[in-house]
């Protein structure tokens, strides 16, 4: 038995422990914070590693057996998001040691952002159902005091709707846990998937499903229940709203791929049509809802819903080809979306706004920053040879073997509109004279670093996409055929 | 400054000690029976939130940074006990209990998950504290 599965939980939260004390010394704070993102970086990549050779990876917390214990149960998909957030994280805390101000950075800054990895991995890591309303619970802690910090009006007001929204969900959250576990008697849930076919009262499946798809529906952002998200994602500084806007829903969706793969397929026949029309309902709402704002931090923000709804495209085919497309989405998703933000970041700290018509000229201050957003752009849109490109593709092509046109449709009209908003963005921000004179100072070379490793990467999983794709796929078959899943926890009663 | 109430603060003068033993012995029973940390922490939070209504507090200024750090020493404790398990090989978390003969007390056991009970009962109190002050640290009329 190997403890490398707890170590991207562990880490964080001995890193998070150690900030609290070290709180008044904000360049040591950025120091500690940053090497222990990059040692959980390194240790990501080696679980992600250990998967592709050895299988799914189990750890018995205080080593009582499966289905009595808790378990973390690593399969490709988990890994990968784990890395993916490893990656993400680094990258906005680098940008984040030359952003915040000095209050923020006093009142608890790295602890809760410490604090929110360990919640965020250890949803992507759990094995069991109640423990994952536990790590839910950690994150969104953890993301009240991150939304909250620094006390500005229009802050404290959206995260009071962030927060009584988020209770609701996680109240809703808990009484589907109570209902599967009155069915099934188990909260493992591996132990859960083996148990749910047996379930005679259809109905009350049927239920459960419906209980959990809401409930990931309002953390996830999808149609009709994402109208927190705009709001809240634009209310703190850009860093942590790019930190959210690449993961935080990212959680639902993941938790809506595992749950939707190892209890409902086969066993609740309305979960996947429902899913295909839902997925195609939030990419349209998304991104009409983006065409109609004007601030950068918006549009973005809405542009996150419209590209939930690609994510669960590819949950809702669900054949191998259109999973890995979902996963790949996912991952293409997260870097690009948070590389966007910190450029909204980077503008907001030297410009002093978001807001398209009072911006312009940013290509003749600051070229790099225009080239990186223009990449981004791209590839958010899906553009060749860029790494959305390849996820869409692979989408597009499983939706039209199983003939969803309607849903294909959607996403192809989805695809321009975003290409059109981005262009918006960029025609009115960087390529227009200026609107309002400029007489600032040039940005901070650090922050490009962070968006440039971000934008390389999305670059780098197009090119690359042969070498990035066995993942992917692996990712996929063990979400079709989680058999290997369930042995792996299951069968670790023996040892 | 406010009028005290001589009642209230008898009461709580004569409470405090009591909550505070009684705090101990759930805390005690935790392992195997109905108590814990956390409940015990609850109660000694209470305790010190009583003496802060009866008795109101000399220094406001800053007073709650120290339960702000106690919430730190709690996670740290009790974290070690889960990284622990893993200088002896075993899986994160894992436990172990012995039985030992303590002079006066007599045969005790002693787990090392009392160990995680002590950094959560930590934990609670600066947690408790640090929020009551947060709620209390205003002067009448100050906004």
């Amino acid at each position: 038995m190997s403890n490398l599965p707890v170590l991207p939980v562990a880490l964080p939260m001995a890193a998070g422990i150690a900030l609290i004390f070290l709180r008044n010394s904000p360049s040591l704070s950025r120091a500690v914070a940053l090497v222990a993102n990059l040692i959980v970086l390194v240790l990501a990549a080696q679980l992600v590693e250990t998967v592709r050779i050895d299988g799914v990876q189990v750890l018995n917390f205080g080593e009582w057996p499966a289905p009595f214990g808790i378990v973390f149960a690593v399969d490709m998909l988990s890994a990968l998001m784990v890395l993916v957030t490893m990656v993400v994280s680094s990258a906005t805390l680098l940008f984040a040691t030359v952003s915040l101000d000095d209050a923020r950075e006093r009142t608890f800054f790295y602890p809760l952002f410490q604090f929110l990895l360990v919640g965020v991995n250890g949803s992507f890591l759990t094995g069991d159902l109640f423990n994952l309303f536990v790590w839910f619970e950690v994150l969104l802690i953890s993301s009240y005091g991150l939304l909250a910090l620094g006390s500005e009006r229009y802050q404290l007001q959206e995260t009071f709707k962030y927060l009584v929204i988020n209770a609701l969900s996680s109240t809703l959250f808990l009484i589907g846990v109570a209902l599967i576990y009155s069915l099934t008697g188990t909260l493992n849930m591996a132990d859960i998937a083996v148990k749910f076919p047996q379930i005679s009262d259809k109905g009350s499946a049927g239920a459960v499903a419906i209980v959990f798809m809401l409930v990931f529906g309002i953390k996830g952002a999808l149609f009709p229940v994402y109208q927190w998200l705009p709001r809240a994602y634009f209310a703190p500084p850009a860093v942590i709203s790019g930190l959210f806007g690449g993961l935080l829903t990212k959680v639902g969706v993941y938790a809506l791929y595992r749950v939707t793969s190892l209890f409902f397929v086969g066993n609740v026949n309305f979960v996947l049509p429902v899913l295909s029309f839902i997925a195609g309902a939030t990419m349209l709402f998304g991104v009409l809802g983006a065409l109609s704002q004007f601030d950068m931090k918006r549009v973005l923000s809405y542009h996150i819903i419209s590209q939930i709804g690609y994510m669960i495209m590819g949950l809702a085919i669900f054949t191998p080809l259109a999973l890995a497309g979902g996963v790949f989405y996912i991952i293409h998703h997260i870097l690009v979306k948070t590389a966007l933000f910190l450029v909204a970041g980077a503008v907001e700290a030297t410009r002093g706004t978001t807001h398209l018509k009072r911006l312009g000229g940013i290509v003749d201050t600051s070229p790099v920053l225009t080239g990186l957003f223009f990449v981004a752009g791209l590839a958010l849109a899906g553009a060749p040879p860029l790494s959305g490109f390849v996820a869409k593709f692979m989408l597009m092509q499983g939706g039209l073997e199983q003939h969803f046109y309607i849903m294909v449709g959607a996403s192809v009209v989805t695809g321009f509109l975003t290409l059109f908003s981005m262009m918006k963005i960029f025609r009115y921000a960087f390529w227009s004279p200026e609107q309002v004179p400029f007489s600032g100072r040039g940005g901070h070379a650090t922050r490009l670093v962070s968006i440039t490793i971000l934008v390389g990467l999305g670059i780098v999983l197009g090119l690359g996409a042969g070498f990035a794709m066995p993942y992917a796929t692996i990712a996929a078959e063990q979400l079709i055929d989680p058999s290997a899943y369930i042995a792996a926890v299951l069968g670790s009663q023996a040892r | 400054m406010i009028a005290r109430s001589v009642i209230l603060t008898t009461c709580a003068r004569i409470a405090y000690p009591v909550l505070l033993l009684f705090a101990v012995a759930l805390y005690w029973r935790g392992h195997n029976a109905p108590g814990g940390g956390f409940i015990a922490g609850l109660l000694t939070a209470a305790a010190i939130a009583l003496r802060f209504i009866a008795h109101g507090r000399r220094d406001r200024s800053g007073a709650s940074a120290p339960f702000i750090t106690a919430i730190g020493v709690g996670l740290a404790i009790a974290l070690t006990t889960a990284f622990g398990s893993l200088a002896f090989g075993h899986a994160f978390f894992t436990h172990t209990f012995g039985h030992f003969h303590l002079p006066l007390i007599g045969d005790v056991e002693l787990a090392t998950a009392a160990l995680f009970d002590l950094g959560v009962y930590i934990v609670v109190v600066g947690n408790v504290i640090t929020v009551v002050s947060a709620m209390t640290d205003r002067e009448p009329g100050e906004d």
